[in-house]
């Protein structure tokens, strides 16, 4: 509210400014004003120079003016070049504007349709293609990090392939929706999975995003809808936000070749140092005589038959003698090659305009024998049949291979036993086999990663087809009719081999898993659009039919003991273990309506609804409803502010509020089902579910206010949003009591907001021939907190066999952290110390209190663009401020010497460097505790394990130069960039971007568990056009 | 004309399958599936699958009862929920009672199911109809009790500690409360005894429950109760059936290691498709650490051992440093769930031996020396004299030393030292720590759940 009223004073200023107006020796003059197709343009303003006089034209583009003789004229309007004239004698003019191509009068895709950026009254961020290309990522989300105010996208972990958690305005996993199809969000791989020792699914894992096969250089533009009234036109699915993609097409008259490539080598950004074996060895050394000293003083603190005399003989194998000295992040690690090789190929003529490419995405990954390729092709094309009839085809081919890094989030993984293991264990024995953990100390380990890595081969392939035909029908110039057929067919087939070797397979003489998904999406959508300007008044009709539905089917099978050699695939097993197969399935069915109301280019009104019916709810919740209006003010359009044009070339206030839903929970959760088991080898039935009948759609009603400025003419512009919105009848999953025989229900429930402010701004700081300077910075504030919920305080797992990690609490943010409160170190005995929360004298999880959030108070990214020459420059940097990490592969890493074997033989795991400034005598005031072999002296699962994880990062430095136009080339530009250059943060893991349990989770996000590292990345390329 | 064809579009696409109404290939719905006799049988199949969850019979259910004694220690890596099992700190956030409690209401929920639409199935024999019944009332009155055990004061029948008892099929709005632990008996009693009436007396099937099943398990159930006469007669019902036998000594491994022997009563077989837990939480590879290990065989049930010289059930214990780890050492492992590469080690829920433990408990002192003998002959040991175990006391002491012996890692030490106020002496731990808390989760979901006492 507090902005409104300033932008009540601002508009009662420019009121009053406008009326002063001078009377001197006068002249009439009449005159039009028109673009080059002679349509008047309706309230482009005319300014006298040197004064704040001057008016606007009428609705035939007509304007009357009183000037002093030889006054001179500025006549501008948005999206059109501006003119200065100097009116001498002549009383009657016709002024024809050329139209320009101004930033901030683009084009902007918004959903069914595209409007120029004058006319826009949502909030829509839009992006161009430029702006995302040549940028070493295999996901082109990571290409949106920190451009776009309001949208955050943080990488899960480093894993190549690995989806993203993007959230828009707070709400995680925005809807997708790539040149008209939206894209399902979830992902699809079998191996997405954590398991635990036993094998038992224990989380999710870091998932494969579905944006991840798009090729990031046949971008056009992505539109990133925010508010509702951009967004309601996806009624039930753009409760999080909708992200459009929009790929390039063809052009007519034009015919342009492109070649780019480029190459580079990637390692992990910010290793984290580890103890040589001669530290380590003292770190246990201290940690007994510490243990020891204790029981001198009191030997009644370890029990009646403690015999001190394991404190201090010898441990097996833990000594320097080997002379092995093994930094297993080194070897598990490697520099990386990364390379992408793409040839586009647009032309076209006034009937026919194509695009086409192939693309080439290697990124070998940093931690040994990981990699994801990706092969692209893409056609789009389109086709006048006749002046009426136009038809257009987009098509787009992926095949990618992964080869994935085992259990990339779990502790059984190659990274999480690579960060624990002790340096006295080699890699290989001498004759080259294998080291065999279990004959090294460190029991943290499950197996030997370097093993792990080489003798569990997994691949995920992926295989999709996404393609549309559209035809649209003119019936006139004002009324069209489009109708377009969509399919997205998406296969995804793993394989994983655990060779005999693998602590995961000896038992059973190898494993192999190989899992199944497909996915075909169909879907019709039936548009006619009307639009017809009278007297300057523009109105815009949008109404129309969609329908969709999405089959998938799963298979997987699982098969043990293999013969040797590369007989790896299920065939071959001794025996099938077990097999399944699944399918499920959901429809949609929506209504879609958007007026648009253009008053004289000034006032304009957007009135938006869909009505979403879903197979996933019952019969008489099945529809829901979301309507939006939006009603946007080009203040810069009045006559009054005029004399202000000087300063603001362009102002428009926005103001939107509407409803959004929400309807992604899977298919069939309401109804209470029987599913098949079998005990026996009879076949059976067991509850699958508890339903709730009346589920229905979550709301998301958002009220904005937005301004769109551009100053300076035009040298500077950019936006304010302020929002606020409320999440209501969450679809989630509860608790219940399990009385019922369930412990969770997807049913409706619980409100958060999320409030938030936005600021973005793109200045030209300097443009002349041989040099310019380009910035653009955004800022975003965001509060995240629960308002109700149907129980409360209820408590969350980031793995199901770990202790609560999480906590939903009203008035909290969503992701907030639960875990012991740390009170530090007891100077005298060296003791780690809690509070006791529940004051009931003794320290344990039920004292567990809220701790942290994973989520950021404010985030943001600024680019500085520079051109001298023919030599270009860019600098990316972004920032996060006030997210939090619970880094809990700490109570592994810097466990202060701790062995969690009872008979005290063994070693559990090596230490970071972080723990030298450890308790080590009375009086000492350390960050970490006593070092101990007895006790784990270190507080898991409590804010000692929280770290602040703001950071600032360059994210990308780029510098290229072009040559000088020769020969065939028209253009040839060669740059050397370097991605994640640098971070400034306190965080102790490899990256403060992190969530260990996968990306799409907001509500356990934020655990590092020795999550996938990530990568600093340094290439070179050539970019060829001809 | 071309507006003809339009039109001719529109009318088309009006026909498309725009339908909302899917259905999965995977699932029937709940109200719609239990039809026919071979819907019901399919139906009471699963509640034994159900009982094979990891949390109840799959795995957790017996083994984390024994982490929680001097009989195992627990390993794993910083398993916070395991650590406090180990620990004997078990809280109401624990995981892993979380999902015993969870497991076991979901069996009772399947069950209530079947009981539900059982009545309206008008295709079966009376008899057949009359055993499915049985089974389900047998199955859900089992649950209860192994949640009264868990969760609630079994040992003192004027306490409101009981279990909330759950008997139709919930909607979400009920918020059951506990009944007292009599409450809790009368309703198993009574469920067992009606479902041991409508079961058919010829089936002896080991991998169902029948009508041995049931008779032994009241016997169980009325030694927990204190009504010592009945659970006499229930033991002697089962041993007079003759349809079991103890085996001998030099066979007595075979009582783990082939399924379905003559010693046991019911078991719930797994396979490669319902694989067991219990292999993977105590033995999963020869060379495994510690650390890969959920429990393991503690250093005090080795000494215990070490005072049975002849004792046969030593043999499948492993304390040596041959077959294990040494982060294991000084504790070891069990060998009743072997079957690393299989894991298709059977639950053996109850066998014949504990007929004789129950029979001779509830004789007492001078009466129930011949059936602890008995065992004792059958197991490698030699006979108790009367002059041994004169006082009650005494003999107390050697049944529940020979129950620890037969019994170990089969899931009743916890309840044994619970039932007859030896927690505190034994564990070393307080006395409310005889059964553990209910968990946090269910007391936040329903208000009218109490926390037990201490906790």
């Amino acid at each position: 509210m507090q902005l409104l009223k300033i932008y009540l004073s601002v508009f009662i200023l420019f009121s009053c400014l406008g009326l002063s107006s001078l009377n001197a020796q006068m002249t009439d003059l009449k005159g039009s004003v028109t673009d080059p197709e002679k349509e008047p343009l309706i309230g482009a303003s005319i300014l006298v120079q040197g004064s704040q006089q001057g008016t606007i034209t009428d609705v035939n583009g007509d304007f009357q003016l009183k000037v002093a003789a030889n006054a001179i004229l500025i006549i501008s309007y948005t999206g059109f070049t501006t003119q200065q004239i100097n009116i001498g004698n002549q009383t009657t003019w016709s002024i024809i504007l050329e139209p320009e191509d101004l930033a901030l009068d683009e084009i902007v895709v918004i959903g069914y349709g595209s409007q120029r950026k004058s006319q826009i009254t949502g909030a829509i961020s839009s992006l161009k293609g430029k702006d995302i290309q040549d940028q070493p990522v295999s996901n082109l989300a990571n290409s949106m990090q920190g451009k776009v105010a309001g949208l955050n996208v943080m990488s899960a972990s480093g894993t190549p392939g690995a989806g993203l958690l993007v959230n828009v305005r707070g709400n995680n996993a925005p809807l997708y929706v790539v040149d008209g199809i939206p894209l399902l969000s979830e992902s699809n791989s079998g191996l997405s999975t954590s398991f635990d020792l036993q094998g038992q699914n224990v989380g999710s894992g870091q998932t494969l995003s579905s944006i991840s096969d798009i090729n990031p250089n046949d971008i056009e533009s992505i539109e990133v809808l925010k508010d509702a009234s951009a967004a309601a036109i996806y009624g039930a699915r753009a409760a999080n936000g909708v992200i459009l993609i929009t790929t390039k097409r063809g052009k007519a008259g034009s015919q342009e070749a492109s070649f780019n490539i480029y190459s580079g080598y990637q390692k992990i950004a910010r290793p984290i140092q580890f103890m040589v074996a001669e530290e380590m060895v003292g770190l246990i050394e201290e940690a007994r005589a510490n243990d020891l000293a204790i029981f001198k003083k009191d030997p009644s603190y370890f029990g009646d038959d403690f015999d001190p005399s394991v404190l201090t003989e010898p441990l097996d194998n833990f000594d320097l003698s080997s002379g092995v000295n093994t930094n297993w992040l080194n070897e598990v690690s490697r520099l990386a090659p990364i390379n992408n090789y793409e040839f586009s190929f647009r032309a076209g003529n006034e009937k026919t305009k194509y695009y086409t490419s192939l693309g080439y995405f290697d990124q070998q990954g940093v931690i040994i024998e990981n990699y994801y390729k990706r092969f692209n092709y893409r056609l789009n094309l389109d086709h006048e049949i006749n002046s009426r009839f136009k038809l257009g085809v987009t098509f787009n081919t992926t095949y990618s291979k992964n080869r994935r890094s085992f259990n990339d989030n779990t502790y059984t993984g190659i990274i999480t036993n690579a960060l624990g293991a002790s340096p006295l264990m080699p890699a290989y024995e001498e004759d080259g086999s294998y080291a065999s953990f279990e004959d090294y100390q460190a029991n943290w380990l499950s197996d030997n990663p370097v093993k792990s890595a080489k003798e569990i081969r997994a691949f995920t392939n992926g295989y999709r087809a996404l393609g549309t035909i559209a035809g649209e029908y003119k019936f006139s110039k004002k009324l069209y009719f489009k109708t377009s057929w969509s399919g997205d067919v998406n296969f995804n087939f793993d394989t994983q081999f655990k060779s005999p070797l693998t602590a995961d397979a000896e038992a059973f003489g190898g494993e192999a898993f190989e899992g199944d998904f497909r996915n075909v999406t169909w879907l019709n959508e039936n548009t006619l659009h009307f639009s017809e300007t009278r007297n300057g008044n523009t109105l815009s009709l949008l109404g129309g039919i969609t329908m969709q539905r999405t089959q998938i089917d799963r298979s997987s099978a699982l098969g043990q003991g293999f013969p040797p050699g590369r007989l790896e695939r299920i065939s071959s097993a001794a025996n099938i273990i077990s097999a399944t197969s699944e399918g499920t399935s959901f429809a949609l069915l929506s209504f879609i309506s958007r007026i648009n109301y253009d008053f004289k280019n000034r006032l304009l009104f957007t009135f938006t609804s869909r009505a979403d019916g879903s197979s996933r709810f019952s019969k008489t919740n099945r529809f829901g409803f979301f309507p939006s209006g939006a009603v946007a003010w080009r203040v810069s359009g009045e006559p009054f502010f005029n004399s202000l044009k000087n300063i603001f070339s362009d102002l428009k206030l926005r103001v939107s509020y509407g409803f959004t839903g929400d309807q992604e929970i899977g298919d069939f959760q309401n109804v209470t089902f029987y599913t098949a088991s079998r005990y026996a080898g009879r076949p059976g039935y067991q509850l699958r579910n508890l339903a709730d009948p009346d589920l229905t759609w979550q709301t998301n009603r958002m009220f904005n206010l937005g301004l769109d400025y551009e100053m300076a003419n035009g040298k500077i512009g950019g936006s304010l949003e302020f929002f606020n919105s409320l999440k209501s009848n969450i679809l989630s999953e509860d608790i219940i009591p399990a009385t019922t025989g369930f412990t969770s229900i997807t049913r409706n429930g619980g409100e958060v907001q999320n409030i938030g402010l936005e600021f973005n701004v793109n200045a030209s700081l300097a443009k002349r021939e041989k040099f310019s300077w380009d910035v653009n910075f955004n800022a975003t504030w965001i509060h995240n907190e629960i308002i109700s919920l149907n129980n409360d305080g209820v408590f969350l797992n980031a793995y199901d066999d770990l202790e609560a990690t999480h906590i939903l609490q009203i008035g909290h943010p969503v992701g907030s952290f639960l875990g012991l409160k740390y009170l530090g170190v007891d100077s005298e005995t060296g003791d780690v110390q809690f509070e006791d929360f529940n004051e009931d004298g003794q320290i344990d999880y039920d004292d567990a209190q809220i701790i942290g959030k994973a989520m950021p108070d404010w985030y943001g990214g600024m680019t500085h663009s520079f051109k001298f020459k023919n030599i270009d420059f860019g600098v990316f940097s972004r920032f996060s401020i006030g997210n939090q990490v619970y880094n809990l592969i700490r109570g592994t890493t810097e466990n202060l010497g701790w062995s969690n074997d009872g008979g005290l033989s063994s070693v559990y795991a090596n230490n970071t460097i972080n723990v030298r400034d450890r308790w080590k005598k009375p009086g000492d005031e350390a960050e970490y505790g006593r070092a101990s072999f007895i006790n784990l002296n270190l507080g898991l699962n409590s804010s000692q394990m929280v770290e602040n994880a703001s950071f600032f990062r360059i994210q990308n430095v780029t510098a290229g130069y072009t040559l000088p136009k020769s020969g065939k080339f028209s253009s040839i530009r060669i740059y050397a960039e370097a991605q994640n250059l640098w971070v400034l943060t306190s965080y102790k893991g490899f990256d403060p971007e992190v969530s260990s349990n996968g990306g799409l989770a907001d509500r356990t996000a934020g655990v590092d568990y020795g999550a996938y590292p990530s990568a600093r990345t340094l290439l070179i390329g050539l970019s060829l056009k001809f | 004309m071309k507006n003809n064809i339009l039109f001719i579009y529109l009318g088309l696409l009006s026909f498309l399958p725009s339908c909302l109404d899917e259905s999965s290939p995977n699932f029937l719905d709940a109200e719609e599936t239990i039809i026919d006799g071979a819907s019901a049988e399919a139906a009471v199949i699963g509640l034994y699958s159900a009982m094979q969850q990891p949390g109840y019979y799959g795995d957790a259910y017996l083994l984390t009862s024994e982490g929680h004694t001097d009989n195992a220690s627990t390993g794993g890596y910083q398993n916070l929920s395991l650590d406090q099992i180990g620990h004997r700190e078990v809280t109401g956030a624990n995981v892993i009672s979380e999902n015993i409690w969870t497991a076991i209401y979901r069996v009772i929920a399947n069950a209530n199911q079947v009981l539900k639409f059982l009545p309206k199935i008008d295709d079966l024999e009376a008899g057949q109809k009359n055993h499915l019944e049985g089974e389900a009332r047998a199955i859900r009155a089992l649950a209860h009790f192994d949640l009264l055990r868990y969760y609630g004061e079994h040992w003192n029948m004027s306490s409101s500690a009981g279990i909330p008892i759950i008997q139709t099929p919930q909607a979400l709005k009920d918020q059951p409360s506990r009944a007292t632990v009599l409450a809790s008996y009368q309703f198993i009693i009574s469920e067992m005894t009606k479902a041991a009436g409508l079961m058919d007396q010829q089936i002896k099937d080991k991998a169902f429950i029948n009508i041995n099943t049931m008779n032994a398990l009241l016997a169980r159930i009325y030694l927990y109760r204190g009504e010592n006469e009945k659970a006499v007669e229930y033991a002697t019902k089962v041993i007079a059936s003759g349809d079991f036998q103890l085996l001998d000594a030099a066979k007595y491994q075979d009582v783990f290691r082939s399924k379905l022997n003559a010693e046991s009563i019911f078991e719930l077989l797994f396979d490669s498709q319902n694989r067991s837990g219990y292999n993977g939480s105590t033995y999963s590879r020869t060379d495994a650490l510690r650390s890969e290990l959920n429990y393991m065989a503690s250093k005090n049930l080795e000494d215990f051992f070490k005072g049975r010289v002849g004792d046969v059930r030593e043999s499948l214990l492993n304390f040596s440093t041959d077959g294990n780890d040494a982060t294991i050492l000084p504790d070891g492992r069990t060998q009743k769930y072997r079957g690393e590469t299989t894991r298709d080690n059977s639950a053996f829920i109850i066998r014949y031996a504990e007929m004789f433990l129950i029979r001779a408990e509830a004789l007492g002192s001078i009466k129930g020396l011949a059936d602890l003998n008995f065992l004792r002959q059958k197991r490698g040991l030699s006979v108790l004299t009367p002059n041994q175990v004169s006082s009650s006391e005494d003999f107390l002491q050697a049944v529940l030393n020979e129950r620890r012996s037969e019994l170990n890692f089969e899931g009743h030490r916890y309840f044994d030292l619970a039932r007859k106020r030896k927690i505190k002496s034994v564990l070393n731990i307080e006395d409310f720590r005889s059964i553990f808390p209910i968990p946090n989760r269910e007391i936040i979901a329903n208000p009218n759940i109490k926390q037990n006492p201490g906790y």
